[in-house]
């Protein structure tokens, strides 16, 4: 967990200046109206820009934004969902896009994901059975007469009866659902989990219990997360690091509680003023003032600085790197060079 | 861990678990024909269409006349009111009898005048016996028929040029003239009496008279132009709108997913290029592309199938390329994609089976919608040839007779062709509220 | 009871809807009283009636749904028994409503301001450049910057959390005397629902509104609220002031709610979690509803417990309420 493994063994997973951005082009309608005059331009999303992260193995990285910040992507990105568009990504070592088929698809299925909402992301056709066991049938993991009992196993693993292997989602509730959504990831055997905001549509008294068969899962299988969420409770409670995401940039990278004791970054700040907090006392709200730019159109330089109390001529110039601003934080923040 | 925690077994169970029953397994097919039966009107209309498709299905073993067989209608039965028996020509039979042996049956067949109308001609058969009786002998005359409910179509009959002497033992004869006239009655008990010693050839004929109307066949909706009974023809009919209508439908409909899907699974260009020949083929007025495609073909069913395609393939692809972009963003999808499963498998074991509930329901409506369009056409006199008889061309054919006030010729295909639309659209009424996702439970 | 402030008193409500498959008793015995300038927190899980309550209140449960029995009097009057005519009356002039998707009360096809001015002039005689003059004020009140060009902006041209705002401002129009609002900040994001919050406290302080906050959040109404009611399975299992219901909560339920939020918990731990899922609201079992999950649970469970308070101000509906460490 510290530092000193770093050099050893390469991170399980490790993103170089990816980035990803999304273009709607213009139809014919569009280059015509042009042409007469009009002035419509392609829309580009520099949804994800410029990330380097490494993810050590047995870790959970926490990562935090506000919608559109690009966390989504960026777990998508890491999942083998969304191609990145600039940018590398190494798996224990290799170059995901270098790789043969056999090798990309081996490492596709190591890094596995589950996602928020829970009744969307499983098939509504398919039974709870074939949900899970069409990759391990397909992809040959497990012979075809031990299918079924693999399936029940992987239904023990996220506590659930598996004589409901039968049944269709639409007859589970939130949280089982979620749970067949684990279990369809855990049946291919994967060493890396990107949980996108995977409890933040349960019930409360649910999240615990999902939360728990997590950090379970984590022991029982080694497994190494990227956990997703905007929610500031569950990150703290379940990562080992925590990297925080606006606009697309991440800007602040800490251990859990050095980030929570002393955030650096003044967005990182302005987020745990903000964190409702389960203690019955009047708080005075003090809100961080306007609102999450358009990705359209993100700021000049520093994307926080029309919103940060503290921001300077520099920050409305140029963007900040993100540096080690101690052993193991890094900030991408100006104020951070006049100390 | 929350296994025992589900909901329906979360009952105050004192014995073990393992009583639990057996967890009740609803297939989302089963839920769809709940929710389908919610609606009395939908069950109603699908019970007329499953009775309407019984009807055109057994058609050719269930109506009462074959309207293709030329030979199995005759012009005399033309336009005659519902409710009308068949019509025959007036049968005549000249039997001539040969000599008699006493005792012995003579079978006479009839010689002449047999009509291929009347399906009851041939069973017919007159057998004279000279037998001796206490008062002298006498020749026996019977009538026979085969099928023996034939006979009731036996309405009058002649005895012309018996010889001077005998008599007939029932029967009318003629002032002065030697012609006895008999009823059907009088062949009950018929015989010709031989006066004593009378040892001449007997020589006569027997003219028999069939009736004019078939008490076993009724016109219950009348008959059109040709003589044809309506309700057959309106069997028949519906058959070939049904399946015209079936048919253009699913190929359009295999055509038309197929490039939707296309469309959205691989957008850009082929999505540009797709979407704007729908487009441009959806600017047309339907009928107008059919009428012109036909004109150019010229008359047949293969030719308005094809025609009926090119018109509606591309409702069909509009809705399964919007069903699939709904679709393809779901995290489903994206979880496929995650463990790495092939991209045929994606779009067919994944997206296809969740795109079709909106295109089934576009296609009952366009197959109501291309049986209305096939009716126009052969209405128009430019769909189906005339062997083979729609609905449009019943309608077709009836319309001149309209004014007439031979109305059942028209009305009884037109309210044929209303009820099965009217029952298609009351189904895909139903289908579109049950398999709309917004309303979705 | 003759207290010149009381607001809205809610005594023994229960809405019931009589679906196919049996009836829901989605509000069963709901009860609570709200002041001036009075902030109540309404809290539950999706299904435990908390939304429905709000429904009730204003009026708007609609077949199969139906308000079985209840007091609910808002300012001496029983809206319960109030014909549609006169609810409609107090309907947005003296309650307002404001929901989780703002779309519910904007109409997306008009501008902002005549959807304001509209909903002026249906209750009050005013000229439009009076009620103009209102609407701008009104969403100034919450924060939009250059209300008076926003005025003219259709309703997509704002973000989600400017949305939530204007959807106040109108609530506001007509100063009511109580405000419901159903998980208004649940789709927002934390630096705009603090915003909001912020804005919601300082309305609520300067015009003395009373205010019910439905949400599924403990830790939202924790900071905002006077009141805390915890609802479970349409019944109210918990009702006090907020420091009693979140430092020392009576109902297990409450306090397994409050032991599974992560920041109780030591980092990295298990989260103390509550175990198994809320009953389906047509299989409740008899008795408490919680029953099944309660860790205190015994034989006596199996009938109903009613409201007690154990505690001055804080009533709980348990046999078995935690009251040791209350006393602690």
């Amino acid at each position: 967990m510290t530092s000193a493994a770093e050099t050893e063994a390469p991170p399980i997973v490790a993103l170089e200046g990816v980035g990803k951005r999304f273009v709607k082009r213009l139809d014919v309608a569009m280059k015509l109206a042009n042409m007469l005059g009009s002035d419509l331009r392609e829309e580009v999303v520099q949804a994800v820009d410029d990330v380097h992260m490494a993810v050590r193995e047995g870790e959970v990285v926490g990562l935090v934004g506000e919608s559109g910040c690009g966390k989504s992507t960026l777990g998508r990105v890491v999942a083998g969902v969304h191609r990145a568009t600039s940018g590398r990504m190494l798996y224990r070592g290799d170059d995901v896009s270098h790789l043969g088929d056999r090798a990309a698809r081996d490492v596709r299925l190591k890094i596995q994901m589950i996602f928020q909402d829970p009744m969307s992301s499983l098939n509504p056709r398919f039974r709870v059975a074939d949900i899970i066991g069409e990759a391990p049938k397909v992809h040959g993991i497990v012979g075809r007469g031990e299918l079924d009992g693999y399936v029940d196993e992987m239904m023990r693993h996220v506590g659930l009866d598996a004589s409901y292997k039968r049944r269709y989602p639409h007859q589970f509730s939130g949280g089982q659902r979620q749970r067949i959504g684990i279990a369809r990831a855990l049946a291919v055997k994967p060493e890396f989990l990107v949980c996108d905001e995977a409890v933040a549509a349960l019930d409360v008294s649910i999240q615990a219990q999902v939360l728990n068969l997590f950090m379970r899962l984590r022991e029982d299988f080694g497994l190494t997360y990227l956990f997703i969420s905007h929610d500031l409770g569950v990150v703290e409670h379940l990562s080992d690091r925590v990297m925080i995401m606006y606009l697309g940039r991440i800007v602040e990278e800490a251990p859990t509680e050095a980030l929570f004791a002393t955030p650096n970054h003044p967005y990182t700040q302005a987020l745990l003023a903000e964190v409702p907090r389960l203690e019955a006392k009047r708080r005075a709200y003090t809100p961080v003032k306007g609102e999450i730019p358009s990705p359209l159109n993100p700021p000049s330089g520093c994307h926080f600085h029309p919103r940060c109390p503290h921001a300077l001529q520099r920050c409305r110039d140029e963007a900040p790197v993100l540096r080690e601003i101690a052993p193991g934080r890094r900030s991408a923040c100006h104020l951070n060079d006049r100390a | 861990m929350t296994t025992a925690a589900e909901p329906h077994s979360a009952a105050p169970a004192a014995s073990p678990v393992e009583a639990a029953p057996e967890p009740r397994t609803v297939s989302p097919f089963r839920r769809f024909v709940d929710d389908f039966a919610e609606s009395k009107v939908a069950v109603f209309g699908l019970v007329v269409l499953v009775g309407i498709i019984v009807l055109a299905v057994f058609a050719p073993w269930i109506a009462p006349q074959d309207p293709y067989d030329l030979t199995d209608f005759h012009e005399r039965d033309a336009r005659l009111p519902p409710g009308s028996e068949r019509l025959f020509d007036a049968q005549t039979f000249t039997v001539t009898v040969p000599d008699l042996v006493p005792g012995q049956a003579v079978a006479i067949d009839a010689e002449e005048g047999v009509s291929v109308s009347n399906p009851f001609v041939d069973g017919l058969t007159v057998s004279a016996v000279l037998e001796e009786t206490s008062d002298g002998r006498q020749i026996r005359l019977e009538v026979a028929a085969d099928p023996a409910e034939a006979l009731g179509l036996l309405e009058a009959a002649q005895l012309e040029d018996l010889p001077r002497g005998p008599t007939l033992t029932s029967g009318e004869k003629h002032a002065f003239r030697n012609l006895w006239t008999l009823t059907a009655e009088d062949f009950q008990d018929l015989a010709i009496v031989l006066p004593e010693g009378f040892d001449d050839e007997i020589d006569f004929r027997l003219r028999l008279t069939t009736s004019e109307t078939d008490p076993g066949f009724t016109y219950w909706l009348g008959t059109d132009a040709q003589g044809r009974d309506m309700l057959s023809a309106m069997m028949y009919g519906l058959r070939t709108s049904l399946s015209v209508g079936v048919m253009s439908g699913f190929f359009a409909l295999l055509i038309g997913m197929s490039l939707g899907l296309t469309a959205a699974y691989f957008g850009g260009r082929v999505d540009s290029l797709i979407m704007r020949i729908v487009d441009l083929q959806l600017g047309f007025p339907t009928i107008l592309v059919a009428l012109m495609l036909l004109a150019i073909l010229g008359r047949g069913v293969d030719k308005v199938i094809f025609a009926l395609i090119i018109v509606q393939w591309a409702y069909y692809a509009r809705t399964a390329r919007s069903a699939a972009l709904v679709e393809r963003r779901k995290e489903y999808i994206e979880a496929a994609a995650c463990l790495a499963l092939s991209t045929r498998r994606i779009i067919f074991r994944h997206l296809l089976p969740n795109c079709l509930p909106p295109v089934i329901v576009v296609g009952t409506v366009q197959v109501a919608n291309a049986i209305a369009l096939e009716a126009t056409l052969s209405f128009l006199g430019i769909g189906l040839p005339l062997t083979k008889p729609s609905l449009g061309l019943l309608i077709s054919n009836g319309f001149d007779y309209l004014l007439a006030g031979k109305y059942w010729i028209s009305v009884y295909p037109g309210v044929a062709l209303l009820i099965t639309i009217v029952s298609i659209n009351l189904v895909g009424d139903q289908l579109r509220d049950v398999l709309n996702p917004r309303l979705q439970r | 009871m003759a207290n010149g402030n009381r607001i809205l008193e809610v005594e023994g409500l229960r809405t019931h809807f009589f679906t196919k498959a049996g009836v829901v008793k989605s509000v069963d015995d709901v009860s609570f009283t709200l002041d001036r300038g009075q902030v109540l927190g309404l809290v539950g899980e999706s299904g435990s009636g908390k939304s429905v309550t709000g429904f009730s209140i204003m009026g708007l449960v609609d077949p199969p749904g139906r308000v079985v029995a209840g007091r609910i009097v808002f300012r001496g009057t029983d809206l319960a028994h109030l014909d549609e005519e006169a609810m409609r009356a107090i309907r947005g002039r003296r309650i307002a409503m404001i929901f989780q998707d703002p779309m519910m009360t904007l109409n997306p096809v008009l501008r902002i301001d005549t959807q304001m001015i509209e909903a002026l002039q249906a209750h009050e005689q005013i000229s439009d450049d009076d009620a103009r003059a209102r609407a701008r004020d009104a969403l100034g009140q919450v924060g939009i910057p250059s209300p008076e060009q926003r005025l003219k902006a259709y309703p997509h041209q704002f973000s989600g959390g400017m949305r939530q705002r204007v959807a106040i401002a109108i609530a506001l129009l007509h100063h009511p005397d109580l405000i419901i609002a159903d998980e208004p900040t649940t789709a927002l994001d934390v630096t705009i629902q603090g915003q909001i919050l912020y804005e919601v406290q300082k309305l609520v302080r300067e015009q003395g509104t009373a205010l019910i906050w439905i949400t599924h959040d403990l830790s939202v109404v924790a900071g905002l609220a006077d009141e805390i009611c915890v609802m479970y399975a349409g019944r109210a299992v918990e009702t006090g002031h907020v420091a009693d219901v979140i430092e020392r909560p009576l109902h297990p339920y409450t306090r397994g709610l409050i032991n599974s939020v992560p920041s109780r918990n030591p980092r990295g731990q298990p989260l103390r979690q509550i175990q198994g899922v809320a009953p389906t609201p047509l299989k409740l079992p008899p008795g408490c509803a919680f029953q099944d999950r309660c860790p205190r649970a015994d034989a006596r469970c199996h009938s109903m417990p009613e409201l007690s308070q154990p505690v001055a101000g804080h009533s709980v509906r348990c046999f078995r309420p935690h009251l040791e460490e209350a006393a602690a």
